[in-house]
């Protein structure tokens, strides 16, 4: 049993791999097809650290440039933000830029990591490394692949150890 | 008591259908989120038999928040699958909470949503797609007339195999520069070495010549134009064909004439050109001599391999020139690519290379080159062998990424020769955070890794804010790889086999202080 619950959202633009970060990361699985989500799919996960048991619960909301209104009831209650970008498509980094300032003006102080997915199709990328090196300065990044699986224990631990350490 | 009219026999009648599509499952509970009861379309729901998973999902919704009097939440997925509208109504004594089943309405949405995305992506990648035909169009038209020249089989047969002889190579060359460096080796110790020098030597042409032929016959072939010193060329031929000569019984020499001091020349195809020619020369010569005499005529260089080997009858003059022997006799002798590769190179090098010949007494080639405007400084010269780094790098870090540990230990000792303290990873992300831990001035990076490439590694390097040097190791030679290092966040590419001459300026270039 958790003694520490915090709820985080995910947000981006569709076909991001807003859904496959949170198969990767909860179930350890993956798959090549892409299914869209309609609504909200909510997941938990509870991760065992030297300070007791953390739960994470998960809001993996439908993909969208912008927050419309029943996103935006999705988010009631969030502690931290996972803001999803698709490095191959550079609009998708301005979106979930956007989408983080949206839903940081409905939210307190929200804990916030972006991610930039799809680190495994490297040669594809249209984002810059220096545009990333530039918002690190902002904001916490991770460069993540939810095919191999690299960054997203890391993305995920790093926003949990962020909303332990606002308690 | 009287029968319902038309009116409320409807309402009861939709009313009916909408609890039977809807399924309702009422869950009551406690102001602090006890459960206090749960009825309703229980198993529909699966809550008879995953009641706790059920119940603890239901819970997490409303985590962190103090739900109103009445609510609504529209199409969630809950653990286990189940797809609910959750509706609360918030009394004095806790909440009710009801589930409707939204699978249908969320089934038939992502149908259509799903098209929509998928269409805007296929859009996406094929705007992407008419980009890159486009590039691809414009490439193959300013090839076409190459290509057609060209056996694709064979072609990628030939640059895979030779590529695949790069590492192994790199490690050999670089090893043997030590050995020959560091030992005061005995005569069997220096015969030794010199025989290996000479057979990895035959092998590196071999690969050479092979990675030649299979590459098109490119329009617009990039010379590397340095000052180039005769002397040393010279020794390098002396050294690596006297043994082979000595041990047919040959006499071999090398001359020099009237050379200017500032002859440029793309020296490494020079080197590969002379070399085909001489180990063709001894090849074919079982007795008497082969010359070599390089000489400035005033107007071009001049490279003359001659001897008394079994010579060429004239009906064979042109099919010499042509890949693998075709219809040459005595053709099974070497891998017949030497001098197609040659009259290729020399022809790169806006030179011509000529043939006499009499059979039963020997061969003349004659090697006629322009002296090439020099597009290097003559410090870059490849001359740099045996100079001692520690001059001019000391105190630096280096971070090596290879997965290869012959390669890697290379570049630890070649590093440390070079006065770096070097450290030591086998994959991208090691290396990253390593590189990242260590601050090196320095990372040489090998681009294919188990697991992701090398060039995620200089990504995220660059991506960090690493500001330190990185160098690229590739086995692949090709622009597009040169282009996708670099793109990645290289600032030197290197193509395998390494020679030591070359790595060692890349070092020294990548690391030189302004």
């Amino acid at each position: 049993m958790s003694e520490f619950a915090r709820k985080i959202c995910l947000l981006g633009d569709f076909g991001v791999g807003k859904t496959s970060l949170v198969g990767r990361y909860v179930r350890n699985t993956f798959s090549e097809k892409y299914l869209t989500t309609v609504g909200v799919k909510v997941d938990s996960k509870e991760v065992a650290h030297a300070g007791g048991v953390s739960k994470l619960v998960i809001w993996d909301i439908a993909g969208k440039s912008a927050l419309d209104h029943l996103n935006q009831t999705y988010l009631r209650g969030a502690s931290g933000l996972m803001l999803v970008a698709d490095g191959t498509r550079e609009p998708t980094l301005r979106s979930a830029l956007y989408l983080m300032m949206q839903a940081k003006s409905l939210l307190q102080d929200p804990a916030c990591v972006v991610l930039v997915n799809k680190i495994d199709l490297i040669d594809r990328w249209e984002i810059l490394p220096s545009t990333l090196n530039e918002l690190r300065k902002t904001v916490p990044v991770f460069e993540t692949s939810a095919l191999s699986g690299d960054g997203v224990e890391a993305a995920f631990e790093h926003l949990a150890a962020e909303l332990r350490r606002q308690t | 008591m009287t029968e319902p009219g038309p009116a409320a026999r409807l309402e009861s009648h939709v009313f009916a259908v909408l609890l039977e599509r809807a399924q309702p499952l009422y869950l009551q509970f406690s102001s602090d989120w006890g459960l206090k009861s749960l009825h309703g379309a229980v198993a529909h729901w699966r809550a008879d038999i995953e009641h706790d998973q059920l119940v603890d999902a239901v819970r997490d919704l409303f985590l962190g928040v103090n739900p109103d009097v009445s609510g609504e939440l529209s199409s969630v997925e809950l653990a286990g699958g189940r797809i609910a509208h959750v509706h609360w109504l918030r009394g004095d004594e806790g909440i009710d909470v009801i589930l409707l089943d939204a699978r249908a309405e969320v089934e038939q949405q992502q149908l259509k949503q799903q098209e929509s995305h998928e269409a805007e992506l296929a859009s996406m990648e094929r705007g992407k797609s008419i980009d890159r035909l486009r590039r691809v169009k414009h490439e193959l038209e300013r090839r076409q007339s190459q290509l057609e020249e060209a056996n694709a089989l064979k072609t990628a047969f030939l640059a895979t195999l030779s590529h695949e002889f790069r590492t192994p190579l790199t490690a050999i060359f670089g090893y043997l520069h030590l050995l020959e460096k560091r030992l005061q080796p005995d005569v069997e110790s220096q015969f030794a070495l010199r025989a290996i020098r000479r057979g990895a030597t035959h092998l590196f042409g071999l690969s050479e010549n092979l990675l030649e032929y299979g590459r098109p016959e490119a329009g617009e072939y990039r010379l590397n134009v340095v000052r180039i010193d005769l002397n040393l060329l010279a020794e390098d031929l002396r050294i690596m064909f006297l043994p082979l000569a000595e041990e047919q019984q040959l006499d071999f020499s090398v001359r020099i004439e009237a050379v200017p001091l500032d002859l440029c020349l793309d020296e490494i195809r020079v080197k590969q050109v002379l070399i085909n020619l001489v180990s063709n020369a001894i090849r074919y010569t079982p007795r008497g001599q082969v010359t070599v005499l390089l000489r400035w005529t005033g107007k071009d260089f001049e490279a003359i391999v001659r001897d008394s080997g079994i010579g060429i009858p004239s009906a064979f003059m042109d099919s010499v020139f042509k890949p693998f022997n075709q219809g040459v006799p005595h053709g099974s002798r070497g891998a017949g690519l030497g001098l197609s590769i040659s009259k290729r190179l020399v022809e790169q090098m806006h030179g011509e290379l000529q043939l006499k010949s009499n059979p039963g007494e020997g061969s003349e080639f004659r090697v006629r080159l322009p002296n090439l405007v020099i597009g290097r400084s003559p410090a870059a010269s490849g001359s740099l062998l045996g100079e001692p780094g520690r001059q001019w790098l000391d105190g630096g870090t280096a971070l090596v990424i290879d997965d290869d540990p012959d390669i890697r230990e290379l570049l630890r000792l070649l590093l440390e020769d070079l006065g770096f303290g070097v450290e030591l990873c086998v994959t991208a992300n090691e290396g990253f955070e390593r590189a990242i831990a260590l601050k090196p001035d320095l990372v040489i990076v090998d681009l294919r890794l188990p697991g992701l490439s090398g060039n995620v590694a200089s990504f995220k390097l660059r991506a960090h804010g690493f500001t330190g040097r990185i160098l690229a190791l590739s086995g692949a030679s090709d622009p597009e790889s040169r282009r996708g290092a670099i793109a990645a966040g290289a600032d030197q590419f290197l193509a395998k086999p390494v020679q030591i001459e070359e790595f060692v300026r890349a070092v020294r270039a990548a690391t030189s202080r302004p």
